[in-house]
């Protein structure tokens, strides 16, 4: 069951953090997948080598795009396909989260979030959709429970997921015609590798979110579950959106919190 | 009357449903700040003893939006209520969406709303009260197949309302959205070759009849008055029953 095997998949913002972890669950199914960051290069290697130790020397490649640029986007896809022949999943995952309050706001980095968290997942989708035609492929988007349950702590990062739930509800009525299915994860707060509780690109004023070491096996009352996510929490239900038997999955948004909207 | 001495700015009056929203907020007592209305309206208020101010172009930046509040104060004492009305579908798919399609769609549907809530909510948040009304749509849930970019920026609405609701709640205000759906016209607006939602749409309203704007108006009067000061942070779906997928029987 959930058997990737021969499958080629794209997978952005996989440097590091979730994208990380769904790329490390598509390559453990079988997939063959093309590593994507923007920035971070040096980290983004070290994932490389770490993905082919997992599947072999041609199970992964890496390429640095920013998917807010269409072009780089097209470019990216066109590369992938380039070097297997042909491309069967999208997972959109490279997003950014500032952790501003409303009054702190710079206007440019309300644009910068519109322009990465909904323009690159609609260039991602635009640019792959021709060869997932041609494949019955599936795109796979990776929201937040914020799409639903505001932060108060982030209004545009809120803003940006309520919107990409319609981004996924419109691509699912819409790529239904070609037989690409068009789904959603729902995580809340994922405990990811970077240290600092920001990434190096983070240069607003900081205000670190409350997700450390000591809190992710410790009783935490937001999770009913008790921990906070895992990238591989998503990767999982990657897999399974990805497969075969998700074939009458589409336009679905499913949580992988840990119970947390239940709290 | 709910509005005397209170000053309620809507911004595209032009449309149907701004026009409606201008006149009721009016009958019942308010100055009003019309966002691009027709001079006829303005003249039609003024000649039943409302003070109008009708002011041009949607702020999609911050200084626009800080000029904005400014140039109102002006006329007006403060705002008392935002009626964020800005409602405008463009049809594409996103397989060909061209770039200036999507900025149109965000800028004027979400942006606008974000730099006006900004400045407004501060400025409303300085007196410890006031209210913030987003006329938006079933489209915040419901894919159209027609208009996507104007679904996202709907879906975008009703999160931007429900954080005001907590940042600007903390300071008095209140912040909800009314969810438009089934109006008249709408089966025309929201055509799709995909989504087969509007295809004999009064049919599929249980009372056999679309929405009009006047429907819509008492609504959003309701939660710019002070009858509404527990509500915060809610959607109300103006649609009719619509979007229980009701089947002419």
């Amino acid at each position: 069951m959930f058997d990737l095997t021969g499958k080629v998949a794209i997978v952005t913002g996989s440097g590091k953090g979730i994208g990380k972890g769904i790329a490390r669950c598509l390559i453990k199914a079988g997939a063959k997948v093309c590593l994507n960051c923007v920035s971070n290069r040096a980290i983004a290697e070290e994932t490389l080598k770490e993905m082919q130790a997992l599947g072999g020397e041609d199970c992964a490649i890496l390429i640095q795009a920013d998917v807010s640029d269409f072009e780089q986007a097209q470019n990216m896809v066109k590369e992938t396909v380039a070097k297997w022949g042909k491309l069967d999943i999208l997972v959109n995952n490279a997003a950014l989260q500032k952790n501003m309050d409303f009054d702190e706001y710079p206007e440019e980095f309300y644009d910068l979030l519109i322009n990465v968290n909904l323009g690159g997942y609609t260039n991602m989708m635009r640019a792959c959709l021709p060869y997932l035609k041609e494949t019955k492929g599936s795109i796979t988007m990776i929201s937040s429970v914020h799409g639903k349950r505001p932060t108060d702590f982030d209004p545009v990062y809120a803003i940006t997921k309520g919107g990409m739930h319609m981004l996924m509800r419109e691509a699912a009525i819409e790529f239904a015609n070609y037989g690409v299915r068009v789904n959603m994860i729902l995580p809340a707060g994922v405990k990811i590798e970077f240290k600092s509780g920001n990434p190096a690109s983070f240069k607003g004023p900081e205000r670190k979110l409350d997700i450390d070491n000591k809190m992710l096996f410790e009783k935490y009352p937001t999770y009913a579950l008790g921990r906070t996510g895992l990238p591989d929490d998503s990767g999982y239900l990657c897999v399974y959106l990805a497969s075969q038997e998700a074939e009458h999955i589409t336009g679905a948004a499913i949580r992988a919190d840990g119970g947390s909207m239940l709290k | 009357m709910r509005f005397s001495g209170k000053t309620v700015y809507i911004t595209e009056a032009s449309s149907a449903v701004g026009e409606a929203l201008a006149r009721r907020f009016a009958s019942e007592g308010a100055n009003l700040v019309l966002g691009d209305a027709c001079p006829c309206l303005v003249k039609e208020l003024e000649e039943k003893g409302a003070k109008v101010l009708n002011v041009q172009g949607a702020p999609i930046h911050y200084e626009q939006a800080e000029a904005r509040l400014a140039e109102i104060l002006k006329t007006f004492p403060r705002v008392d209520a935002l009626i964020f009305n800005n409602n405008k579908a463009i049809k594409t798919s996103i397989e060909n969406l061209e770039r200036a399609v999507f900025d149109e769609q965000m800028n004027y549907n979400l942006k606008s709303a974000f730099v006006l809530t900004r400045t407004l909510g501060e400025h409303m948040g300085g007196y410890g009260n006031g209210k913030l009304v987003f006329v938006s749509s079933i489209h915040d849930d419901k894919p159209t197949g027609s208009t996507p970019f104007y679904s996202v920026a709907k879906g975008g609405i009703t999160m931007l309302s429900k954080e005001a609701a907590l940042f600007f709640g903390r300071k008095g205000l209140q912040s909800n959205v009314i969810e438009l759906g089934a109006l008249e016209g709408d089966d025309e607006t929201f055509k799709s070759e995909f989504a087969g939602q509007y295809v004999y749409m009064e049919h599929r309203i249980p009372r056999g009849k679309a929405g009009k704007p006047e429907e819509v108006a008492g609504i959003a009067a309701f939660l710019a008055s002070e009858d509404s000061n527990f509500v915060n942070g809610a959607s109300i779906r103006a649609d009719g029953g619509f979007m229980l997928h009701y089947r002419f029987r």
